[in-house]
């Protein structure tokens, strides 16, 4: 007698997996553009370092415009994660009574790496600024309305 | 009835683990030839013999001094998984990029080379 109790159990089990797949869903997600960026501080001297020493170092950048009467370098890495959980029916009732019960909540988070280097007309390095965004970890920061 | 307990613990693992996996790869591809920027001279080189070598570039940009050609490539490698409760999904976008600079007389200044398009991978958010 247990042991058919058990066995319909776990039959309900998997009857209850079959119906309620994609009832409750949770996705992460994760976009990642551009190699991470380095900031060699004490080789970018302003005044003093030319547009072709920051090249040689950096590499090229990954936008280029121009700023007023100064060119703009940017370095860039974008990552953007997502969050989202969903609960709903996964058999569309729309169809039948013209309704469907549907939640969902997510969150999206996007953090940027981002150096950037402004040249004179001289083409040497007039001011620059970094920002690791990188730095605060996603799942730490998630809840945190500071960061 | 043990067999029947490791038929249904099967069942309830493939029903758990039931879903798919997706790779996928994209490439923005514009073929220039890094190994040809030995054949260019700043001072020298002119923004049309820069084209002739490379072919028309991604982007140009007005500069306070001049202009720069960009020339750029992208690799896209993106993987989903769907499980039955979960999904995963992540994308990894890297470039290859090349930029020239010339001054307001179209000769070439400066250049910088970036490679990265090899360095996007495949893998699960984490």
């Amino acid at each position: 007698m247990d042991s058919r109790v058990s066995i319909l159990t776990a039959f309900s089990l998997i009857v209850a997996g079959f119906l309620l797949s994609g009832c409750i869903t949770y996705q992460l997600s994760r976009y990642v553009e551009g190699d991470k960026v380095v900031f060699p501080n004490d080789q970018l001297v302003v005044g003093k370092t030319t547009l072709g020493e920051a090249l040689s170092l950096l590499g090229a950048p990954d936008r280029v415009s121009k700023a007023g009467l100064e060119d703009l370098l940017v370095y860039e890495r974008a990552l953007l994660y997502r969050n989202r959980i969903k609960v709903g029916l996964p058999i569309p009732l729309s169809s039948v009574i013209r309704t469907s019960l549907d939640a969902s909540a997510y969150g999206t988070l996007v953090r940027y790496d981002y150096l950037a280097l402004f040249f004179n007309s001289e083409r040497i390095l007039s001011h620059k600024t970094f920002q690791q965004g990188s730095s605060h970890p996603y799942f730490k920061t998630l809840f945190s309305s500071n960061r | 009835m043990r067999s029947t307990f490791r038929v249904l613990a099967v069942l309830l693992v493939a029903t758990l683990l039931s879903g798919c996996v997706v790779i996928g790869k994209n490439k923005q591809f514009q073929p220039f030839d890094s190994t040809k920027l030995d054949s260019l001279v700043p001072g020298q080189t002119k923004a049309a013999e820069v084209t002739e070598i490379f072919g028309a570039p991604s982007e140009v940009v007005e500069l306070s001094n001049g202009n720069a050609y960009i020339y750029k490539r992208t690799v896209t490698k993106g993987t989903v998984c769907w499980l039955v409760l979960l999904t995963f999904g992540n994308a990894d976008k890297q470039h290859d990029q090349l930029v020239f600079f010339f001054d307001r007389s179209d000769t070439l200044t400066h250049y910088g080379l970036s490679l990265d398009a090899d360095k996007a991978k495949y893998g699960f958010p984490g």
